[in-house]
């Protein structure tokens, strides 16, 4: 280490007159809030508020009496997000993984003797999430039919829960399923936007062009809100939609055309020499589509497809507006609760960090896709 | 011999800009056709037409016993002809144009798998034999990005042989390498025409035109200005904006 400390200092802080004047201010600033945060966070917060409603906050309302459906199906979720997440890790560690994995699981072990139940939970839930990533990082089939085990897993993981009643599904639980569920729905419906946007049918080319721009010019929260009102009158009488159906409709519907915009701008990435080739070689419409353009248009627009997921996760409190419980609104019903009311800041502390956790490991998976497509680009 | 490309009158322009003014040309099967001519002369739109790639204006263009109607925006085509007449007719493109997301015999089979309908086992044991023969056994598994310019062009001849095809277009298949992998290259070609081949090549390489050609043509202005032998075209060119080009790009 030819930089020491005190010459990285004069570099990167006091290298100006201007760049010394701001870390003076910036950086005490930074530490007063940082430590008075602290100070709050390990001196005065009175945490028990979330430790004796962490059920609340995770699933809702969700039947006490089936809550074995609710611990499958988180199961379920992070072996899936786990196998997604492996796609890009890097293959090499998978070894290093597994071994993670398998202490997680052998603490997870232990707490659950100590009758830790949460720190169990928590740990099987990494382990099952690295157990899931070691699977993608050794067998690569696995990650070719992400797509297909995603759309099944969910499905299953639906089926699984459906008998507890679906509007009282709640909580985190329910916020990442939304999540999940809109982006795996969005997707191909971007797509078909995306073609049908360029198509050379006119007729199809306006009226994609059209359902693009209108779902981007209203909020969500209209869109969420008009889908709730307008699908039971599509449907016959007798035909019960549940409430989180026609939810997470308005998610898809709203999704789908910011989908289609970065999936458009992909294709015309493409770079034409691409589709003459194809066309060239005799490869139908269909064909050149599917499987010349689509692959490469996808592959350069991932990161921006994973920010869509990650607004759409930092968004799914808007089902608040069809009286839904996600994870902020499950925060607030405690804060209902008189018993509770003073501890709103120990609450909303508690959901920002939670978002914060979960938002910060989608950016990261963004970041490593990104870093791993430009090691492999042309 | 019978002709597998037929162009009657054929015109094309890109608005006011006429690119092609009544082309009249016939190429035999098995001949070896090489257009010359200075850049924005319309050699690539000519043969771009043939398989397709550019629409013409009027005239008539008759492919392999398959005639394709004029238009000017690319309406009123006849599908099924066009499918046909790319099914025949393999092309080779300036910038390989390789499939980055595809391996090396992945590019090569694709085509027979999807467009001919062969069984994979088939079409790998073509592909495998093609790329061999160009020279590349060692590189199937390997995507584009991994071997250089004149390996990717001759994966991208493999690819269009792999087809089958009647006849092959190259459209100025050695002006995007570096000059050292020019050779590799027209080596390929050369040993193709040598085969049979009907080949309709655009080049600016003069020595490999004079070398392997049947018939040259110069185009100039987007008109077939002359065409004949090589020794013709190169040693007794008749008219003299033949002789100004041929003397601009043969002093280097």
């Amino acid at each position: 280490m030819a930089m020491t400390i005190g010459r990285w200092t004069r570099y990167n802080l006091f290298a100006t007159p201007v760049s010394g004047l701001l870390s003076v201010v910036t950086i005490p600033l930074t530490l007063y809030i940082a430590f008075s945060a602290a100070h709050w966070v390990f001196f005065i917060a009175h945490w028990s508020v979330v430790s004796d409603n962490l059920t609340v906050l995770l699933l809702g309302t969700f039947p006490r009496e089936q809550i074995w459906r609710a611990i499958v199906a988180v199961a379920g979720l992070c072996a899936l997000f786990g196998m997604t997440l492996g796609l890009v890790l890097i293959a090499q560690r998978w070894k290093r993984y597994a071994m993670v994995a398998a202490v997680s699981a052998v603490c997870a072990a232990l707490a659950y003797g100590l009758h830790m139940q949460w720190t169990a939970g928590a740990l099987c839930c990494l382990a099952i999430s690295l157990a899931g990533s070691v699977a993608t990082a050794r067998w690569p089939q696995v990650g070719r039919g992400i797509g297909l085990l995603c759309v099944i897993g969910l499905g299953a993981i639906c089926a699984l829960l459906a008998p507890a009643g679906v509007d009282r599904w709640g909580g985190l639980l329910l916020s990442v399923l939304v999540t999940a569920i809109a982006a795996l729905l969005s997707l191909p419906l971007g797509i078909l936007l995306a073609f049908g946007r360029n198509s050379r049918f006119a007729s199809l080319r306006y009226a994609c062009t059209a359902y693009i721009e209108c779902l981007r010019s209203v909020p969500l929260v209209c869109t969420v809100y008009w889908c709730w009102i307008i699908i039971p009158l599509v449907f016959p009488p007798q035909v019960h939609i549940p409430d989180l159906a026609r939810g997470v409709a308005g998610f898809v519907l709203f999704y789908a055309a910011y989908a289609a915009e970065y999936v458009r701008s992909g294709i015309q990435g493409v770079a034409r020499g691409q589709a003459e080739a194809a066309q060239s070689l005799g490869f139908s419409k269909l064909d050149e589509s599917l499987i010349i353009v689509l692959p490469q248009a996808l592959k350069s627009v991932i990161p921006a497809l994973v920010g869509n997921v990650l607004d759409l996760f930092n968004n799914v409190p808007a089902l608040f507006i069809i009286g839904l419980t996600d994870f902020l609104k499950a925060g607030q019903t405690i804060l209902a609760n008189p018993q509770y009311s003073g501890s709103q800041y120990e609450v909303y502390g508690f959901l920002f960090a939670a978002y914060l956790a979960i938002g910060s490991l989608i950016s990261y998976a963004a970041r490593r896709i990104e870093s791993k497509m430009g090691a492999s680009a042309r | 011999m019978s002709a597998i490309v037929q162009m009657l009158k054929l015109n094309k322009s890109y608005g006011a800009f006429h690119v092609l003014k009544n082309i009249d040309l016939q190429v035999q099967s098995g001949e070896v056709v090489v257009i010359i001519g200075a850049s924005g002369s319309g050699k690539s739109t000519l043969i771009r037409c043939v398989n397709g790639l550019e629409q013409f204006g009027d005239g008539r263009l008759v492919v392999d016993g398959f005639e394709l109607a004029p238009s000017e925006d690319g309406f009123g085509i006849a599908k099924k002809e066009l499918a046909a007449i790319r099914r025949e007719v393999g092309m080779v493109f300036q910038h390989f144009n390789l499939f980055p997301h595809k391996t090396v015999l992945e590019n090569v089979m694709l085509a027979p798998i999807r467009v001919r309908k062969w069984p994979r086992a088939r079409a790998e044991a073509t592909a495998r034999k093609l790329l061999e023969r160009v020279g590349l056994r060692d590189h199937v598994d390997k995507y584009p990005s991994q071997i250089s310019g004149g390996q990717q062009q001759r994966v991208a001849i493999a690819r269009s042989l792999a087809m089958e095809p009647r006849l092959m277009l190259f459209d100025e298949p050695t002006s995007a390498l570096d000059p050292e992998m020019v050779g590799e290259v027209l080596e390929v070609m050369r040993e193709l025409a040598k085969s049979g081949m009907t080949m309709i090549i655009v080049t600016h390489e003069m020595g490999f035109a004079r070398e392997v050609a049947d018939r040259v043509i110069y185009m100039d202005h987007g008109q077939v200005l002359e065409q004949g032998a090589p020794d013709d075209i190169f040693d007794q060119p008749t008219h003299e904006r033949t002789r100004t080009f041929l003397s601009r790009v043969l002093k280097h």
